[in-house]
């Protein structure tokens, strides 16, 4: 019979463990950072969303030239929208704070929505309004991927093409208002572009022939260049 | 957390574990003391040292030569080369050797290399029987680091240190670093008194244990692996002197390596079927708790974490062919933000395991009286892992089925 050595496996399992602590409270802890920063990006577009529909409201009676279409914030909104999608992979789609991040960034997404609607009705501008309901859900739409790549690789190519993606499933009663509101059924992915409803899946092609003044507004503007 | 996830995080915490257990038992006792290095000590035993030749003829001059180099005193130190059935030339080139007052020269048909270990040990009256593969050779003070092991009576047997014999190209440059950690592991075993195998190259042992436990067996095409479990079975102490260094040819191609590993895994796997009695068995300590364990343990994690890396690599080729099906070749968007950086509790861990087996590797190179860092090291942890997968999943399934596997 040998000696076991009980404290060396004690303290190597100590130690062990500890490391694996520390990986996850690091983790945690970057995760909550990320959380943070998805939220104060949420709330710094919320003020300019707001100060944008102040302005207007202020400029009612006045000329659009202090208002055009890169005033709304795309960008931003771009930027927040790949950082949820990274937070949602890291965290789960069911973590309680993405999906509340979620529906704040599904939010102002209608918010920024309805009142470039009004900016361009007033100011007689002509940007594309392209709605993407989608389902991160299993098995409920196969075509989902598919057609993110297509409207990214859109958005890439045509800056004046205004994309907002909505979760189909997203507990949000906005939502499933314009959800409502469009006609979407749960056959997804579908996609409402200038107000008309399309369902299955959309190639480039098909959506270039949908918008034809894409391709005019892309030619114009290489022309320029 | 799915259970994929769950197995990942079982596989690296006992992987974890156990490379922290290895570094505490190496850091809680130090080295033993420095030998003397006298050759001519009437005190010092007979030696033997068999070199078992099978189509040999390349090397096995050069590997008698370092043996004739070694410091011990020639009149207690005895080669005997046995050759076993070659059909190289092996035999002539023993024949050069003929007149040599220390070397002895046995002819024999083909039985392996047990057979051959087994005819010399006959032959010899030697108080301590060792093997040098005839395709290994040795430093002048090998021999003697090693014997005054044997001056406590308690030991049966004692290993060396192996390193790679001139190194070339990338396959033996992933040898170089895996033997270096091997260095590391062999000595923290033998601290912990688990060693379970005496290697073919310049391992010794005391006369008297072997004819209490038998002489060589098949032991699966790896006898060194099944002598020393059937040593630990008996509860004998085998011992390492990792500055006893012996240099080894090793597989040039992946195909060679592929057969000599293939090997090795499958002699351990019906060794460890053969002596099942050692594993998760308190009569054998740690040997028994955590090493044989860990040691089976190692191969499963290995096929599992290789799997997942195949898994991976498929999920994201086939993410991006859909990707080029749907919108063709785009160009990818290249934005550093420190928010995207992988922060994942099982990368951190990875890393850690890594980093821990750098500082395994770089100990055992200073052992071994190398650089504590070399080229090597990285080759060997970005190539390593996914090439080891090949032979232990070739192997599994060869045991499983018991179809034996060949020398070469």
């Amino acid at each position: 019979m040998r000696a076991m050595p009980w404290t060396k496996y004690l303290l190597a399992f100590l130690i062990t463990a500890f490391i694996f602590a520390t990986a996850s409270i690091a983790n945690n802890f970057f995760n909550t950072k990320r959380i943070a920063e998805i939220r104060s990006i949420e709330e710094s577009i919320s003020i300019d969303i707001l100060s944008l529909e102040t302005q207007f409201d202020l400029l009612q009676e006045q000329s659009c030239k202090n208002i055009s279409e890169d005033s709304v914030l795309s960008r931003e909104l771009d930027t927040l929208a790949r950082k949820l999608s990274y937070a949602e992979a890291q965290l789960g789609a069911d973590n309680e704070e993405v999906l509340r991040l979620k529906r704040h960034y599904s939010l102002l997404e209608i918010k920024d929505l309805l009142l470039m609607q009004k900016v361009s009705e007033k100011c007689a501008l002509e940007p594309i309004f392209l709605l993407y309901f989608y389902s991160n859900e299993k098995g409920t739409c196969t075509d989902c991927k598919r057609q993110g790549y297509v409207l990214t690789e859109l958005s890439k190519e045509y800056p004046q093409l205004r994309i907002y993606s909505f979760d189909y499933n997203l507990d949000l009663s906005a939502v499933e208002t314009l959800i409502s509101l469009h006609d979407v059924s749960s056959d997804l992915p579908a996609l409402v572009i200038n107000d008309s409803l399309y369902t299955g899946f959309q190639s480039m092609e098909e959506i270039q022939k949908i918008i034809p003044e894409l391709t005019k507004a892309a030619t114009s503007t290489s022309e320029v260049q | 957390m799915d259970i994929t996830q769950i197995v990942m995080y079982i596989v690296l915490f006992l992987s974890l574990y156990f490379e922290v257990f290895l570094l505490i038992t190496f850091f809680e006792r130090s080295e033993s003391k420095e030998c003397g290095t006298t050759t001519d000590d009437d005190s010092l035993p007979t030696v033997a040292v068999i070199v078992p030749c099978f189509n040999e003829a390349s090397t096995v001059a050069g590997t008698l030569r370092s043996l004739l180099a070694l410091s011990y005193p020639t009149h207690k130190l005895e080669i005997i080369a046995v050759n076993d059935g070659s059909t190289d030339g092996t035999k002539e080139v023993l024949e050069t050797f003929a007149g040599h007052q220390q070397i002895q020269i046995l002819d024999k048909e083909n039985g392996g290399k047990h057979t051959a270990m087994n005819a010399a040990l006959a032959y010899t009256k030697a108080d301590i029987i060792g093997c040098l593969d005839a395709d290994s050779f040795v430093e002048t003070d090998a021999l003697i680091q090693i014997i005054r092991h044997f001056e406590d009576s308690g030991v049966a047997a004692v290993t060396p240190s192996i390193k790679v014999y001139k190194a070339q190209g990338l396959i033996q440059a992933l040898q170089k670093a895996e033997y270096g950690l091997a260095i590391f592991v062999r000595n923290v075993f033998a601290r912990m008194d688990s060693l379970f195998i005496t290697p073919g190259p310049f391992s010794f042992f005391r006369r008297s244990v072997i004819n209490e436990v038998g002489p060589w067996q098949h032991g699966h095409s790896t006898e060194d692996l099944e002598m020393c479990l059937r040593l630990q079975r008996l509860h004998k102490r085998v011992t390492n002197e990792p500055r006893a260094i012996v240099y080894t040819k090793t597989p040039k191609t992946l195909p060679e390596l592929f057969k000599q590993r293939l090997r090795w895994t499958y002699g351990f796997l019906r060794n460890a079927i053969d002596y099942q009695k050692l594993f998760m068995n308190p009569q054998y300590g740690t040997l028994g708790m955590l090493v044989l364990p860990m040691s089976l343990f190692s191969l499963f994690g290995a096929i599992f974490l290789f799997s997942a890396l195949i898994w991976n690599v498929l999920v994201f080729f086939a993410r991006e062919f859909i990707r080029f099906q749907t919108v063709g070749i785009t160009a990818p968007t290249i934005q550093f933000d420190i928010f995207f950086i992988n922060t994942s509790s099982i990368l951190t861990i990875t890393i850690a395991l890594v980093v821990l087996t750098l500082v395994l590797m770089a100990l055992g190179k200073r052992l071994a009286r190398d650089a504590y860092i070399s080229l090597d090291m990285p080759i060997y942890l970005v190539l390593y892992g996914f090439i080891t997968p090949l032979w232990l999943t070739a192997a599994l399934y060869k045991a499983i089925a018991n179809t034996g596997v060949r020398w070469r």
